[in-house]
Order: C-alpha cells, then sequence, then structure tokens
C-alpha cells in the first residue's frame, strides 16, 4: 500500500504524463490548412451546381462529394498518424461553429439563387475558411485540456 | 455516482498508471508516443503493455504503415474503471497526509 507522499507522487506523474500527450494534440499547419479548404471548397462545389443561367455542373457535385466526405475523412486518418493520437476532435465544442456555417451557407446560396449573382457562395466560403482556420485551433485547446484534465475519451 | 476507491496492484506500479492515466482521455496512443512520453526502452514498455493486455486492462491493435506496422493501444472499459478506482484511491491516501 502507499504511504500519502508516495500517492502524491504519483498523482503528479499522472499529471506529467498527461502533459506530455496533450503537447502532441496539435493539429498541423496542413490539417488546419485542409479543412479550412474543405469547408471553403463545399461553398465553391454548391456554387458551381447552382451557378446562374449555367445547367447544373457535375464538377461541381464532384467536388462537393470529395471535400464534404473523402478529404475530411483522409486528413482525420493523416492526422492520427502525424500525431500518433486517435482522440475525437469534434466530439464537442463545435456546435456554434455549425451553426455559423450553415446559417452563412443557407443565406448565401438563398442570395445566389434568388438573386442570381455568382460569386455569393465563394465569397461566402472565404468567411467560412477563415471561420474553420479559428475552429481548429480552439479545438486543439479543449483537446489539451481535456487530456490534461483526464477526462475520459467520447 | 463517486467512482470507489479500489487499489489496483496491476496498475499501481508507475509506468503501468502513466500509460493508462495517459490512455484514459484519448480512443488511442501508438507505441512510439507512450514510449517517448514516458523516456523507456521499446522492451521495457513492452512488458508493462504485456501485464496491462494480460490483465484485460488494455487492447492492441496494429496498422500498416509502409512496410511496417504499427501498434496502437486502448484503455478498455475494465481499464477505465479499474483506474478511475485506483486513481480515487490514490487521491484518499494522499488527502491522508493533510489530515494528519
Amino acid at each position: 500500500m502507499a504511504s500519502p507522499d508516495d500517492a502524491r507522487r504519483a498523482l503528479e506523474d499522472v499529471d506529467n504524463s498527461r502533459r506530455s500527450i496533450a503537447r502532441r494534440i496539435s493539429a498541423p499547419w496542413w490539417y488546419r490548412l485542409g479543412t479550412a479548404i474543405c469547408t471553403a471548397g463545399l461553398f465553391v462545389g454548391a456554387g458551381l451546381t447552382t451557378a446562374p443561367g449555367d445547367e447544373p455542373s457535375s464538377l461541381g457535385a464532384l467536388l462537393t462529394v470529395t471535400l464534404a466526405v473523402l478529404a475530411p475523412l483522409a486528413l482525420l486518418r493523416a492526422l492520427k498518424r502525424a500525431t500518433g493520437v486517435s482522440i475525437d476532435r469534434y466530439a464537442s465544442g463545435v456546435g456554434t461553429w455549425y451553426a455559423a456555417v450553415f446559417s452563412l451557407f443557407g443565406v448565401a446560396l438563398a442570395i445566389q439563387v434568388a438573386a442570381e449573382v455568382a460569386f455569393i457562395l465563394p465569397a461566402a466560403g472565404a468567411v467560412a475558411f477563415v471561420a474553420t482556420l479559428i475552429l481548429e485551433q480552439r479545438i486543439d485547446a479543449q483537446l489539451r485540456e481535456r487530456v490534461q484534465t483526464g477526462a475520459a475519451a467520447a | 455516482m463517486a467512482t470507489q476507491p479500489a487499489f489496483d496492484v496491476v496498475i499501481h506500479a508507475p509506468n503501468r498508471l502513466q500509460i493508462t492515466a495517459m490512455l484514459a482521455p484519448v480512443e488511442a496512443l501508438d507505441f512510439a508516443s507512450i514510449r517517448e512520453a514516458l523516456h523507456i526502452s521499446d522492451s521495457v514498455l513492452s512488458k508493462h503493455l504485456k501485464v496491462l493486455v494480460e490483465a484485460e486492462y488494455v487492447s492492441a491493435s496494429k496498422t500498416p504503415h509502409g512496410s511496417r506496422t504499427r501498434t496502437w493501444l486502448t484503455l478498455t472499459p475494465t481499464g477505465h474503471a479499474a483506474l478511475a478506482g485506483h486513481l480515487a484511491e490514490l487521491r484518499r491516501i494522499a488527502a491522508m497526509a493533510t489530515i494528519t
């Protein structure tokens, strides 16, 4: 059985080892850029499929599927391999981002279709690009705190 | 419901306590990450992981990585429960120093 000093040292060791894992949880620049491009690309893809005066574009549809599904999966897989940590990045803390980005998308789409102005969705995509960069930074900070405090994985 | 303090002899070894504590808040860690965090050799880590896997506190899976394989470790539900109980016991013991 441990003495109080032994127990305290053991708990300090736990904190130290969690801190060293938490330091690994920083998405590399290519991951943040990649997810931001995926988000912005969804807007561009939607813009291509709904460009006023044109037939719906299959390129736009292909871009949308690639950026909505395939690219994020590939990015997450690469991130896991690069950091050596598998953690659910998007388990929490993304509600506000989803609400903001989907609202932005909805408004931009409605304006593009109603006003037949071609550049609205790509412009909104640029805003979503920046919002995603900010989101990924916040997620890193939240995850590091979660790992350091030892909150159980979702 | 509060976790019942329960000293766990398997987890108590310093490296094994740290291994399980690092695994608890994530889905999985790869072998190299744990080794680097603890500053121990492959063989020492393998020995501790063998004990944890035999106790069914940790599960291991291998994925191809180029021409090699990469080992990923995950804390099992049994491991989570054992760690939670052991940490609760350590906190209880550590708190005794402030009472006495």
